[in-house]
C-alpha cells in the first residue's frame, strides 16, 4: 500500500513538473528573460497543471481512492488549492513587479491584450472560488449551491489559464509545449467528461429505492435503500457513498453519506444511511423522503473499515453524526461472532442526541462490546462521563492493551484534532489512528 | 497522524514546486 502510494506521489509532482521539464529544453518565444521573471512564469505554469490535477483528487478514481481513502484526497485538494492560489498570486505580483502595466489587470479594457484579460479573469476565477469555499458558512451559501458554483468556478478558471498561456505564446510558442498542454487540456475533458457524464449514467442504469425512512435521536433521519433491478453493491463496514436524491444522477447535488448498517458478503441487500440534519438537503429533503422515492447511490468508497485494518480489538471514537460508521462497525462485527473487545466511546450534547443508544444496548449483550457514552450537557442524574473525550478520560476507560488495538476517530473536526492528539499522547502507534473527514466546506 | 500528515505532505510539494520553479528560471534565464 505505502509503494503504491508513493509511486502515485511521484506521479503527481512528475505531472505538476512536466511543462516546466519541456520549457527549460524548448524555451519557444520566452528564453533568455530575467530570472524573477523566468520564476513567475515557472509559478504559473505549475499553478495551472496544480488547478489540473486538482480536477482527478476529486474524480473518484477508484485505483487512488482506493490507497489514500477519498477523505484524505479532498482534504489534500482543499490544501493544494490553496498552493494553486498562492503560485498564481506569486506569478501575477512578478509580473507586474517587470513591468508589466497595472492597467491589465482589468480584464474589460478593450485595449488589452486578450491573453491577459483571459489571465485576470482565470485568476478572478479562482479567487472567488477560494473565497466561497473558506467561507461558505459565513455567506449562508448552501452545499448544492456551493458545490454548482465550485465546479463551475473551476472549470472557468481552467479553460481561461489555458486561454492565457496559449495566447501569450512565451514558452507555448514552441510546438513541444504545446503538445504537452494539449494532452493537459484532453486530460482535463476527459476528467470532467468522466466525473459528469460517464459516472452519473452507470448511477442512473442502477437505480435504488428508499424503502424506510425512519426518525432516530439527534435530529437524524435513517434511509433503508434497496437496488431496484440490479444486484446492488457489498461494502466494508464504514465506508461510505455518494447519495443524489436529484431527479436525475447528473444534478451536481450529492452527499458523502456512511452506510450505517451491517456489512453483508450477499449482493442485492437494502443498505441503511443516517444522515443528520445540518443542512437543507439533510434538513428539509431527507426527512421528506417517501417509500418508493427513487435515488442514486454512488459507492462503496473510502478506506476507514476494520476489515482492511485487523488487529487484536477495537477502538471507536465518534461523535455527533460520526456514530453511522462506527454503528457499522459495531453491528458487523456482532453479526460475524467477532470476539474481539470493541470499546465505543461516543460524545453528544445531549442524552437525546445519542442516535443509536438502544441498539447500541442490544448489541452489548451479543458481543464484546463496551459503550461509554460522553455528554456535554448531561441530564441533573447522569452518573456517566461528561464534557468531552479527553485524554485523562481515554486513559481511565482504555484497557491495558490498548496500544496494539485499532482506532476510528470520527466526529466534528475540533473533535477528531483533539482525539488525534491525545491518542499520540497515549502512545498510540499514529498507523493505528484511522480518522474519517467530510466537513470539507 | 493523518490530518497532520497531509498537511506535511501538502507543504513539503508546494516548497519542493517552489524550489523547481528556481531551478527553471535559472536554467532559462538570460
Amino acid at each position: 500500500m505505502m509503494a503504491r502510494g508513493g509511486l502515485w506521489v511521484g506521479l503527481y509532482i512528475h505531472l505538476i513538473i512536466l511543462p516546466l521539464l519541456v520549457g527549460a529544453i524548448w524555451p519557444g518565444a520566452a528564453d533568455g528573460r530575467l530570472m524573477s521573471m523566468q520564476f513567475g512564469v515557472a509559478c504559473g505554469y505549475v499553478g495551472l497543471t496544480v488547478m489540473i490535477l486538482e480536477l482527478a483528487l476529486i474524480s473518484k478514481i477508484q485505483a487512488v481512492a482506493s490507497v489514500f481513502g477519498q477523505d484524505a484526497l479532498l482534504q489534500f485538494h482543499r490544501l493544494m488549492g490553496m498552493s494553486a492560489a498562492c503560485l498564481i498570486g506569486v506569478h501575477a505580483a512578478l509580473m507586474l513587479h517587470n513591468g508589466y502595466p497595472m492597467t491589465w489587470l482589468n480584464p474589460f479594457l478593450a485595449d488589452n491584450p486578450w491573453a491577459m484579460r483571459w489571465g485576470v479573469l482565470a485568476s478572478a476565477a479562482l479567487l472567488i472560488l477560494i473565497g466561497l469555499s473558506l467561507n461558505r458558512r459565513a455567506l449562508r451559501l448552501s452545499y448544492d449551491w456551493w458545490e454548482l458554483t465550485h465546479g463551475l468556478l473551476a472549470d472557468t478558471a481552467i479553460a481561461l489559464g489555458f486561454a492565457h498561456v496559449i495566447l501569450f505564446a512565451g514558452f507555448s510558442a514552441a510546438a513541444p509545449m504545446r503538445a504537452v498542454l494539449g494532452c493537459y487540456a484532453c486530460f482535463a475533458v476527459g476528467l470532467r467528461a468522466w466525473f459528469k457524464i460517464v459516472r452519473p449514467l452507470r448511477m442512473w442504469a442502477k437505480p435504488w429505492e428508499v424503502v424506510e425512512n425512519r426518525p432516530e435521536h439527534g435530529d437524524t433521519h435513517t434511509l433503508v435503500l434497496r437496488p431496484a433491478g440490479h444486484p446492488g453493491f457489498t461494502f466494508e463496514p464504514g465506508q461510505f457513498a455518494w447519495l443524489s436524491t436529484a431527479r436525475t444522477p447528473f444534478h451536481w447535488d450529492r452527499h458523502p453519506i456512511s452506510m450505517s448498517s451491517a456489512a453483508s458478503d450477499e449482493g442485492g441487500q437494502p443498505i441503511a444511511f443516517t444522515i443528520k440534519k445540518l443542512g437543507d438537503w439533510s434538513g428539509g429533503v431527507v426527512p421528506s423522503l417517501e417509500p418508493g422515492r427513487r435515488v442514486w447511490v454512488d459507492g462503496p468508497h473510502g478506506v476507514f473499515t476494520a476489515d482492511r485494518l485487523q488487529g487484536p480489538g477495537y477502538v471507536l471514537i465518534g461523535g455527533g453524526s460520526g456514530i453511522s460508521p462506527l454503528f457499522s462497525i459495531c453491528q458487523t462485527l456482532g453479526a460475524r461472532g467477532d470476539p474481539r473487545p470493541v470499546i465505543l466511546f461516543f460524545a453528544s450534547r445531549k442524552w437525546d442526541d445519542q442516535t443509536f443508544r438502544e441498539r447500541l444496548e442490544e448489541l452489548r449483550g451479543k458481543m464484546n462490546l463496551k459503550v461509554v457514552h460522553v455528554l456535554e450537557d448531561p441530564p441533573v442524574d447522569w452518573t456517566g462521563e461528561r464534557g468531552y473525550v479527553t485524554t485523562e478520560l481515554l486513559r481511565r476507560r482504555l484497557p491495558a492493551q490498548y496500544r496494539r488495538f485499532q482506532f476510528f476517530v470520527c466526529g466534528p473536526e475540533p473533535m477528531m484534532d483533539a482525539v488525534e492528539d491525545s491518542l499520540r499522547e497515549l502512545g498510540v502507534p499514529a498507523e493505528r489512528i484511522h480518522t474519517e473527514r467530510f466537513v470539507m466546506v | 497522524m493523518r490530518r497532520r500528515g497531509i498537511e506535511m505532505l501538502a507543504g513539503l510539494l508546494t516548497a519542493m514546486f517552489l524550489a523547481s520553479c528556481l531551478l527553471f528560471a535559472l536554467a532559462t534565464r538570460g
